[in-house]
């Protein structure tokens, strides 16, 4: 008695599965077909680090070094300034290695004058490693670009 | 007559050891006579890194020590330095850790469900733990910025308060998941080929799990009702009245009924979490606030509940006198302890881990010794074994 | 057909004794076409049917609907390195894959696709096709020894066990077949069943359902699938092939499949005659001349019925172990299929 009913509660299950996976036919695919579509993503994504700008298209950063001594990654940002005659900090060189970077955010938190930002640009392949160290120009955003992505973390926080 | 013994290498690279993990199986035939672990694969040396850095460059580091729950290491770290140093956490940062740490334990055990069954030759329950688990990683990206390696707890709280519209969709997420946990039950639980796969195998007593220093779903699974949650409480666990759910046989499909256990008894507390969070969602807090405009330090809307962290630690001149402290968090796969000894620089003296899926891995040899070969995988997927954990 | 044939022949100005020689070579040309052409659309249904229960796509880049993926696989598999290893026995290496696929092809050739188009109208047609596709285990087992590998011994030593011990169910119900219908001629058991209440299903239910099962056994499917599984043996008996060998294996596999999918309609679920006794097409007189394509299309549409749920079992069902296999086949299903044979020859007697 006890097989026949170990065999029938057995039968019953399987129907019971084979029921549940045949339901999901009937939804729709969640499949997203990139790089046709892409995910749409908030203003908190973390996306590769950039550099803020005037409106004169200079940067604002004064050269603290906070974000050097933040950073997990020993030696990723490295600056070079020097002081025109007015006392204005000049920028010489700002680089990132864009390649070693985590992506935590730490140095965008610290930064005093909000010099740098999280972009949402997240698409970085190439084709050599050299080419991911990322420097003054192409880390500058624009300052249409800053206003923009500025405006849209006040609304956030 | 020769007897044949063949040695088996089932490799670092292997579609279903979870990771970097190497068994050598003495075979007899189809029955096993020993087995043992090779690990190391995946060591990434995360204590010795805590010795040249400081405590700020240390916590997006903790992260990625078992990168399926982060959330649980950074609590621990956080809760350790914390403690060293003598910083206050409000209640609305407290509650906000709670919900992220429950949610990140479902986004786990959703995992774990998936890669158990597609070990055991189910291939499409996988698909459907994994769209569950987008809903819960795009959720905690709307909160922090990134679907894996969070980042989100500083030292005094968490980085940023909410965003619009975030607590309806955890409570929309809440409300439509019980009925999803139901259909994987339809699917498996009764299955007659899963009963006889998993049921009386792996049997783990209740001595051997206490010798073996086994925590977490396992220890649950055999009888002994151990939850750090509930003995060593930390954040406002104390506030709230949850069950943790124990079974007595021991095997693997009383560890798979644990934890599926355990992914409702952590909807229903996130949904306690979200009617009680001070504050409430963030959208109305911000307008109470504009109204109110008080400052005072018990005014519901803009008091000392409400905030998100009292002061903001900086990286240069966090000091800690020396002093040594350890902290228990229950992570999704068991006891994870932290030991930070400070020595009055800005940077840790030594930090130590101990993680549960290492004294999981243990267990291995002893549990498969005499059993068959596929025997192994059913054991393996059931202990919830993540190598990252293993080797740090 | 034949006198068309012949016209044709003669219309392209061809000497006649070539129509007359080469007519009976072109069934198994056919045949052969059938086989790959169905091979090719096997593999591709099989990935977005599996896509669509598990709420995916599957393969739609390559061609319109992703009809072109299997070609692409083909090519690709045609180019890549043949890699024989060291320490073995290089002609059982080479002729394992050929021995594994040669039955299935030659057992295409007994189907009956419609009235009297069987390429091969043997009498005892039922037999011959079980005894031949039954000779691809030698392929299977010298392909596992001959890869030096223990994986692969493994692997083939499970897979021939199993083998074994599910061809006797199989036989044994098939059996039932010949007591019900009193011949072992497929075209005369696909004729015996006239209409839907004449199918032998309904008389020896617990038959097809030990077919259907043992069938799954004998083609390494889910929930037998353990000698390749993927998790446990990465690939089994063919983890040292590479190249055209493995595509052979692959191949070979998937024309087994609609073999028997095909074995099980004629037997048991009316082969090529339609459900409600006439043909539609037999109604029109001027369309009864072509009434075989309407009986072909009634066999390919039960075919893959059964094909379709012999794939959902494949999403839903988790694998079998080792041993509860062999203790599933020798006592559970061989003392099932003794008392069918029984219930089934005690109806013919009663009621015949």
């Amino acid at each position: 008695m006890e097989f026949i009913k170990k065999i029938t509660s057995g039968i019953i299950a399987i129907k019971n599965g084979m029921e549940m996976i045949a339901k999901h036919a009937f939804r729709p695919a969640i499949t997203v077909e990139y790089p046709e579509v892409k995910d749409e993503f908030n203003a908190r994504l973390r996306g590769h680090i950039a550099l803020t700008s005037n409106e004169d298209g200079s940067s604002k950063c004064i050269d603290c070094k906070s974000c050097v001594r933040v950073c997990p990654c020993s030696d990723l940002i490295k600056i070079k300034s020097h002081k025109d005659s007015d006392g204005q900090v000049i920028i010489d060189r700002f680089s990132i290695d864009l390649g070693r970077c985590i992506v935590c955010g730490n140095c965008v938190d610290i930064c005093p004058k909000n010099a740098l930002i999280m972009s949402n640009n997240y698409e970085l392949a190439k084709y050599n490693k050299n080419d991911l160290i990322f420097e003054i120009d192409d880390l500058k955003l624009s300052y249409e670009e800053t206003q923009h992505l500025l405006k849209e973390l006040e609304k956030d926080l | 007559m020769i007897k044949e013994e063949l040695k088996i290498n089932i490799g670092p690279q292997h579609p279903s050891t979870h990771g970097v993990l190497r068994l050598v199986a003495d075979l007899d035939g189809e029955y096993i006579k020993d087995i043992e672990a090779k690990i190391g694969y995946l060591h990434r040396g995360m204590e010795k890194l805590a010795e040249s850095r400081n405590y700020h460059q240390y916590l997006p580091m903790v992260d990625r020590i078992d990168y399926l729950s982060g959330f649980f290491n950074s609590a621990s770290f956080c809760y350790a330095v914390e403690s060293l140093a003598g910083i206050e956490v409000p209640k609305r940062a407290e509650y906000l850790r709670l919900i992220t740490m429950e949610l990140n334990r479902i986004a786990s055990h959703l995992l774990w469900l998936g890669t158990f069954l597609l070990d055991l030759g189910a291939t499409s329950p996988l698909f459907y733990c994994l769209r569950e688990r987008e809903e819960i990683v795009k959720i905690l990206e709307n909160l922090t910025g990134q679907r894996m390696m969070y980042n989100y707890y500083c030292f005094g709280g968490v980085r940023k308060d909410m965003p619009d519209g975030w607590l309806s969709s955890v409570k929309n997420f809440c409300e439509n998941f019980p009925s999803q946990i139901d259909d994987y039950e339809k699917l498996i639980t009764e299955n007659p080929i899963f009963l006889a796969r998993t049921k009386g195998v792996g049997v783990i007593s209740a001595e051997m799990a206490l010798d073996y220093g086994i925590t977490g779903a396992n220890l649950r699974a055999s009888g002994v009702r151990f939850d750090a949650r509930k003995s060593m409480p930390y954040s406002v666990y104390k506030d709230f009245n949850f069950d943790t759910p124990t079974l007595q046989e021991g095997d693997c499909y009383a560890r798979y009924q644990v934890r599926l256990l355990e992914m409702r008894e952590s909807c229903k507390l996130i949904q306690k979490a979200i009617s009680r969070i001070p504050g409430g969602a963030s959208e109305k807090l911000k307008v109470k606030r504009t109204n109110c405009g008080c400052n005072k330090a018990e005014c519901a809307f803009c008091g000392d509940e409400t905030k998100i962290f009292f002061k903001k630690t900086n990286p240069l001149t966090l000091k800690i006198p020396p002093a040594e402290v350890t902290t228990f968090i229950e992570s999704s796969r068991g006891l994870s302890t932290c030991y930070v000894r400070s020595n009055g620089t800005n940077m840790p003296d030594r930090v130590k881990w101990r993680t549960p899926s290492f004294s999981a891995t243990q267990i291995l040899p002893e549990l498969c010794k005499g059993s068959l070969y596929a025997d192994i995988m059913a054991v393996l997927g059931s202990l919830d074994i993540v190598l990252p954990e293993v080797d740090r | 057909m034949y006198d068309l044939y012949l016209k044709l022949f003669t219309y392209l100005s061809l000497p006649k004794w070539l129509g007359i020689v080469s007519w009976p070579v072109i069934p198994f040309i056919g045949i052969a076409a059938l086989m790959v052409l169905m091979v090719l659309f096997l593999v591709l249904l099989e990935r977005k049917f599996l896509a669509l229960l598990t709420i995916r796509k599957g393969p739609n880049r390559v061609g319109p609907y992703g009809l072109f993926q299997t070609v692409a696989d083909a090519i690709k598999l045609l180019f890549k390195e043949d890699i024989i290893p060291t320490n073995t026995e290089k002609i059982l290496f080479s002729i394992a894959p050929v021995v594994f696929f040669f039955p299935v092809m030659a057992v295409y050739g007994l189907i009956p696709f419609a009235h009297n188009w069987v390429a091969i109208n043997a009498s005892c047609g039922l037999i011959l096709m079980l005894a031949i596709s039954s000779v691809s285990i030698l392929g299977l087992l010298s392909a596992g020894w001959a890869s030096n590998n223990k994986y692969s011994i493994l692997g083939a030593m499970r897979s021939v066990a199993q083998a074994i011990s599910y061809e006797l169910p199989l036989v044994l119900s098939a059996l039932g077949i010949v007591v019900l219908s009193g011949t072992m001629n497929l075209n005369k058991i696909a004729l015996g069943q006239e209409n839907i209440f004449g199918w032998y299903i309904f008389p020896s239910f617990l038959g097809f359902i030990i077919f259907l099962i043992c069938t799954l056994a004998e083609l390494n499917r889910v929930p037998f699938d353990l000698p390749e599984a993927e998790s446990e043996l990465v690939s089994g008996y063919n983890t040292e092939y590479s190249g055209m060998k493995f595509a052979l294996f692959f191949l070979a596999e998937y024309a087994a499949l609609f073999v028997y999918s095909a074995l099980i309609v004629t037997l048991f679920l009316g082969g090529y005659s339609s459900p409600f006794g006439g043909y539609i097409f037999g109604f029109l007189p001027y369309l009864k001349k072509i009434i075989f394509l309407e009986q072909a299309f009634w066999l390919m549409s039960k075919t893959f019925g059964i094909i379709l749920l012999i794939m959902w079992t494949r999403a839903t069902l988790p694998r079998l172990r080792a041993d509860q296999l062999m203790s599933f086949s020798w006592k559970f299903l061989l003392p099932l299929s003794f008392l069918n044979l029984l219930f089934v020859a005690l109806l013919k007697y009663f009621i015949g």
